[in-house]
């Protein structure tokens, strides 16, 4: 048996999860683009843009559709995203709150679960949709994210490993309202 | 035949995940290696709507291997036992998701799936792989060792079918830690003290539990501990001789490795040991080539460092031939 295998751990481990260990890429609108290395621009470019909706919701609140890519190199079903964690200007975004979809059905993260039919392709984006208080106008805002994928590679006769993959990033980005 | 010349479209995987290189770029790119080159996917990596197969990719698939002269040379499968949130697929759920995938290697015409070593493959996927016509080739990976896996072998090699065999990973057959990863970690900033610490331990091979403690009390913080778990999931210790009582039931091999100097050697990985056991043994499969540098470096070509290292190994081939 692989006995080195038979710890718990949380292994950020692809380059994603280590942009996010570097500095983070702050960019504000004073700050051009040439700031940014260039190694790591294009990875948190992709992992969370620059720019996100912010749109009225039935109710008058005010909702934020942020579209991510998924921090792994193959495509997984939703039942391995195991959390979401979203912050913006320091502010978190209860979990129950933000729903996930790839396609136009929305999904309550705790009820992915048992979805291992829906799947996130590794080169389409899903769009996380969460409320924010009505004080949030469009503009620039701190905005972080933390991906937790599970690898589901788990075969405890030959390979018993707890393998999760978190991608944490932030970064400056600019809420565009209705009129922008 | 002698050992026949492949690459992995992983190789091409930040080129692909950025958008740099379409799906047909990555078909080309496998194509100006050279005629008949061998040509190996991560289904899951390419076809949408995986482990099922649609008509649209197959025929894609299809097209563009006629084309670019390509063969088909290992479906990349997946066991995903874990799929569902809280609990492991049950047996009949495992054999519904990678009889699917036999199926869908068999109409890509892809004479190998690669797996996981797992228990279904090994129990109870025997008839769909004949009734297909497809070899399963478990991955044995770092860490894992030849050794760990006498369990897996022994059953293996008691079954004795020429459809289920395993696939090295020549990342587990490994001299050093690679270049590329060391200096990745010291431009991020990592002090010396601790990048030489994970080197040597490396060298002594010490439990990773012990290896991540002695990091973090040297002070290497996240990024320390990063490379420390790193060191044991991308450099093997194995020795390239243990390949040999497994020859009969090699069908595929990943020749991973991670940076390639101008003399032919890679700074990780004992290549021309591991393919003088493969010549020697007469393995006829595929060594398809697996670049996995741009794991540290998004922008070195993985084009050129796989075109690099398949001219060290056509030599080495033809050396042996001659």
């Amino acid at each position: 048996m692989i006995t080195a295998w038979d710890v718990s751990i949380e292994r950020p481990a692809w380059e994603l999860a280590r942009a996010s260990l570097t500095e983070p890429i702050r960019r504000g609108p004073g700050i051009g683009r040439s700031r940014v290395s260039r190694r790591c621009a294009m990875f948190d470019e992709l992992m969370l843009p620059e720019q996100a909706e912010l749109r009225q919701d039935a109710r008058g609140g005010s909702l934020v559709a942020l579209p991510l890519r998924l921090p792994w190199y193959r495509s997984l079903p939703i039942s391995c995203l195991d959390g979401i964690d979203i912050s913006v200007d320091g502010v978190a975004v209860p979990e129950a709150a933000v729903t996930i979809s790839v396609g136009d059905a929305e999904h309550a993260i705790v009820d992915t679960g048992d979805l291992s039919e829906v799947e996130w392709f590794v080169l389409d984006q899903a769009v996380a949709r969460f409320p924010v208080p009505q004080t949030v106008a469009p503009g620039f805002h701190d905005v972080a994210v933390t991906l937790t994928v599970r690898i589901p590679y788990a075969e405890p006769e030959y390979w018993p490993i707890d393998f999760t993959q978190t991608a944490k990033h932030t970064r400056s980005v600019e809420l565009l309202g209705t009129d922008s | 035949m002698p050992l026949q010349l492949g690459v992995t479209l992983y190789s091409f995987n930040v080129d692909y995940y950025t958008y740099r290189y379409s799906l047909q770029d990555c078909f080309a790119a496998a194509a100006s290696l050279g005629e008949g080159q061998g040509v190996e996917i991560v289904a899951p990596q390419m076809i949408r709507g995986f482990p099922h197969l649609s008509s649209e990719f197959e025929y894609t698939f299809r097209r563009l291997v006629d084309q670019y002269g390509l063969q088909p040379s290992a479906y990349g499968a997946y066991a995903d036992r874990e799929r569902y949130r809280g609990r492991l697929a049950s047996r009949t759920e495992q054999i519904d998701y990678l009889r699917v995938q036999i199926r869908a290697a068999a109409r890509l015409g892809f004479p190998v799936i690669r797996t996981q070593v797992a228990e279904s493959v090994i129990n109870d996927l025997l008839p769909y792989a004949e009734k297909y016509g497809v070899k399963m080739a478990m991955e044995i990976h770092a860490p894992m060792t030849v050794g760990a896996l006498a369990p897996a072998i022994e059953k293996v090699q008691r079954i004795n079918s020429p459809y289920l065999g395993f696939a090295p990973d020549s990342g587990a057959f490994c001299h050093s830690p690679a270049a590329i990863y060391v200096d990745r970690f010291r431009k991020q900033g990592v002090p010396k003290a601790v990048i030489d610490h994970v080197l040597e331990r490396w060298s002594d091979r010490i439990p990773i539990d012990r290896l991540r403690a002695e990091v973090a009390e040297l002070g290497g913080g996240d990024l320390g501990d990063l490379m420390a778990i790193e060191s044991e999931v991308y450099f093997g210790h194995g020795d390239p001789a243990d390949l040999v009582p497994l020859l009969p039931h090699i069908v595929h091999v990943h020749g991973k490795f991670y940076g390639i100097d101008t003399t032919g050697t890679d700074s990780a990985v004992r290549f021309p040991e591991i393919v003088s056991v493969l010549l020697d043994g007469g393995y006829n499969g595929f060594l398809s080539c697996e670049y996995e540098g741009h794991h540290w470096d998004t922008e070195l070509s993985a084009l050129e460092q796989i075109r690099t290292v398949q001219q060290f190994l056509r030599a080495q081939i033809a050396a042996v031939a001659s």
